[in-house]
């Protein structure tokens, strides 16, 4: 199978399949799956927002990363969806365990990649919650930590897809 | 301190600023008092306003050429027949989605000063659409502040002519100073020392497409490159605290292109330039 049907395959799977795949993938680490493409919403609410406010600093800083690094990346974040997609969420699906995950993760060719990442979190996050008041959230009753987790798994999966094919508006 | 962030032209070339905005706003945590923006500017200017930066930057990875551009079936021809070569109804679409009045308010609210440039060719200058506008009128700035000379149509606002303000002011960094600037953060999206490559030409042997390509790379040399360096260099011999955000080598990319994988890529581009000019 071509890397680029393959890409275009996997773009077309969307959150609920996730477990299916991963399960008929039968090889052990779940399978990215990649959100579909799309012109954003003109009236974002506070979760899409914080996704769109951390995609930028993961893409630009995976853009210089190594194969392995990415890899090592997408596999993070395949396993992040799988915690997160669900409703409700796994109890592996907070944020602060995500980013101590994150900053664990293994970046041989660039030492600084994923401590980068997460620095940028920082200023996400105080952003989003400057702009959007706790009530005005629509975090369907998730734990604040929840539903940021959730959020930044989304961006996540958005910046490795993107860096890959798979995503962005056809 | 009056801040003002003052965003250039260039079409899909503006996702570069996109970057830049975004590491101003949220990482540098900085809230502008004016933000002004010609052309593409003018688009990202209206979402720097309101605040949006998320949605801004997801609409810049997202936004494909049908999104803004309708070519016309006559291709360059549409010059000649229509006056223009480009259909620019998906453009003005796209702003009625995203500029609404829900979001003109906020950004009143907020108390940020929006300055959209657009040309008046019947008076031959600058004039300005702002959040104190209608609705309607602030559109047709936006729209008419997009609008590239002969390849897109101009927009009738009071009854006189108006096109891209880049015709006369590719970085809108005047208007800032006239407002009271002290601290000015300047994003363009042509390098300071520019190297365009040679010139296209679609059809070797045809002199009339020549003509049409070199008379482009003199309005960009004028327009973009020249016009950008002169205003910086008016703005700090004024004395004003000028810091200018510019891609270390010319973008490769067609600005009436609208590739989301390249967009998306320029703008990781000028997050990171941001980054490392402003750290």
């Amino acid at each position: 199978m071509s890397g680029h049907l393959r890409a275009r395959i996997r773009s077309s799977l969307l959150w609920p399949s996730l477990v299916a795949s991963s399960l008929l993938c039968g090889c052990g680490g779940p399978e990215l799956a990649c959100p579909s493409p799309a012109l954003p919403s003109a009236t974002p609410g506070y979760a899409a927002t914080l996704t769109g406010l951390v995609v930028v600093p993961t893409r630009a800083e995976l853009r210089a990363a190594s194969a392995r690094e990415r890899e090592t990346f997408e596999d993070f974040a395949a396993r992040l969806q799988e915690a997160c997609a669900p409703s409700p969420p796994r109890s592996e699906c907070a944020l602060a365990s995500a980013r101590a995950r994150l900053v664990a993760l293994p970046a041989p060719d660039h030492p600084a990649l994923f401590t980068s990442v997460d620095g940028a979190l920082d200023a996400a996050l105080a952003y989003a919650h400057d702009e959007v008041a706790v009530p005005d959230r629509d975090c369907e009753g998730l734990s604040e930590s929840a539903c940021d987790a959730r959020a930044i798994t989304r961006a996540f999966a958005r910046a490795a897809c993107e860096l890959r094919g798979g995503g962005g508006h056809p | 301190m009056t801040i003002a962030i003052v965003l250039g032209g260039g079409g899909s070339l503006g996702a570069f600023s996109v970057g830049v905005a975004r590491w101003l706003l949220v990482d540098k945590g900085i809230r502008p008092d004016i933000v002004t923006g010609t052309s593409t500017g003018a688009l990202a200017a209206v979402l720097v306003a309101s605040g949006e930066i998320s949605l801004l930057s997801d609409l810049y990875a997202n936004v494909a050429t049908r999104d803004v551009l309708h070519r016309s079936f006559l291709g360059d021809l549409g010059v000649v027949v229509h006056g223009y070569a480009n259909s620019v109804d998906p453009l003005r679409d796209l702003i009625a989605s995203y500029l609404t009045e829900a979001r003109r308010q906020r950004i009143v609210d907020r108390g940020v000063k929006l300055q959209i440039a657009a040309t008046n060719l019947q008076r031959g200058r600058v004039e300005y659409g702002t959040e104190a506008d209608d609705l309607a009128r602030l559109r047709k700035f936006v729209l008419a502040s997009c609008c590239q000379p002969a390849l897109m149509p101009t927009v009738e606002i009071d009854g006189a002519d108006y096109l891209d303000g880049g015709v006369m002011q590719m970085l809108p960094l005047q208007r800032a100073l006239d407002l009271g600037a002290t601290k000015i953060y300047a994003c363009a999206t042509s390098a300071a020392r520019a190297d365009r490559g040679p010139i296209t030409r679609r059809f070797p042997n045809s002199p009339g497409t020549d003509v049409f390509n070199y008379t482009l790379r003199r309005a960009v040399l004028l327009m973009t490159d020249q016009g950008t360096d002169d205003t910086l260099a008016l703005a700090r011999a004024r004395g004003v605290d000028v810091t200018a955000f510019r891609p270390a080598t010319t973008l490769a990319a067609d600005p009436l292109a609208f590739d989301p994988a390249r967009m998306a890529a320029m703008v990781d581009e000028g997050y990171l330039r941001a980054k490392a000019i402003l750290p």
